[in-house]
């Protein structure tokens, strides 16, 4: 992953933030958001959101993105984001799982100023740091929650739309 | 080859214990479909040897999306959700032994395979 210039990391965290009080407005709450940069040491810089839900195991992903397109042509989340950027996982893939170990050990360690630790999520495919991890919370959730959560947020969703 | 992948698909994506194999299978067709519209779009008579053509020997279907020429922000409206969806297939979790729900297999299949899904729109380029 190249060096990414800190303004440009700046926007990215502002915007991410924004999204992410977006889509709770609009009811989705995820377990996980954060940045995360793609492809390891070798990719040119291409940078994704990155979406920990329990909603990918009990909805199925394909139904979440079309909402997220729908969200983003209303203008209801930051045009910064292009859903295109937004990938979603289910807190067994091993991505999340990646995260959640990541996210404890970093918790037990005393904090170093000198030292960001690199966390490498999921086969090498993405690299993060703590401060690109904008919310983070256990996943817990059951099939019959999410189901009733989707429902409302497709129908805040489709509002806009109307 | 894309038949026999979503026979494979259809087959069990309803199966608690092989609905991975559909979720896989379903990416495979895709990354056959992008490389049977390379093919065309090149008006080559053969998949081009690994020597020849090296940037075409990758599995990574965003790679083969932009190896084919096609432009996913320029995808019709109601089809990005599945376009996205299936973006998510990397061949390496074939390699993974994690359990995956069939929501999102059934997610991964409809993108893909839908009368209005992926496939039916790369035929159509």
């Amino acid at each position: 992953m190249a060096s990414e210039p800190v303004i440009d990391m700046e926007r990215r965290l502002k915007a991410g933030r924004e999204y992410h009080t977006a889509l709770r407005r609009l009811g989705f709450d995820p377990d996980a958001l954060l940045w995360a940069g793609v492809g390891g040491s070798d990719a040119d810089g291409a940078m994704e959101l990155l979406i920990v839900t329990t909603w990918a195991d009990n909805i199925g992903p394909k139904a979440i993105y079309d909402l997220l397109f729908e969200a983003y042509d209303a203008s209801a989340t930051p045009k910064e984001i292009d859903p295109f950027i937004v990938s979603l996982f289910s807190p067994q893939s091993r991505v999340a799982i990646d995260l959640a170990a990541a996210v404890y050990t970093v918790r037990k360690e005393v904090h170093r100023a000198d030292f960001t630790p690199m966390l490498v999520l999921g086969m090498m495919d993405y690299v993060t740091i703590p401060e690109w991890i904008i919310s983070y919370r256990q996943p817990k959730s059951t099939r019959f929650d999410d189901a009733r959560r989707f429902r409302a947020f497709q129908t805040n969703v489709e509002k806009l739309a109307a | 080859m894309v038949e026999s992948k979503r026979a494979v698909a259809l087959a069990t994506v309803d199966s608690r214990l092989a609905c991975r194999e559909a979720w896989l299978a379903s990416g495979f067709a895709v990354e056959f479909s992008l490389k049977a519209l390379i093919i065309k779009r090149e008006r080559l008579n053969a998949w081009p040897s690994k020597d020849a053509r090296p940037d075409l020997y990758i599995h990574d279907l965003r790679g083969l999306f932009g190896a084919a020429g096609v432009d996913l922000k320029a995808a019709p409206k109601g089809l990005r959700g599945s376009l996205r969806a299936v973006l998510d297939w990397n061949r390496a979790h074939e390699y993974t032994s994690g359990r995956m729900s069939r929501a999102n297999a059934r997610s991964m299949v409809k993108a893909a395979f839908d009368e209005d899904g992926v496939i039916a729109w790369l035929a159509s380029l």
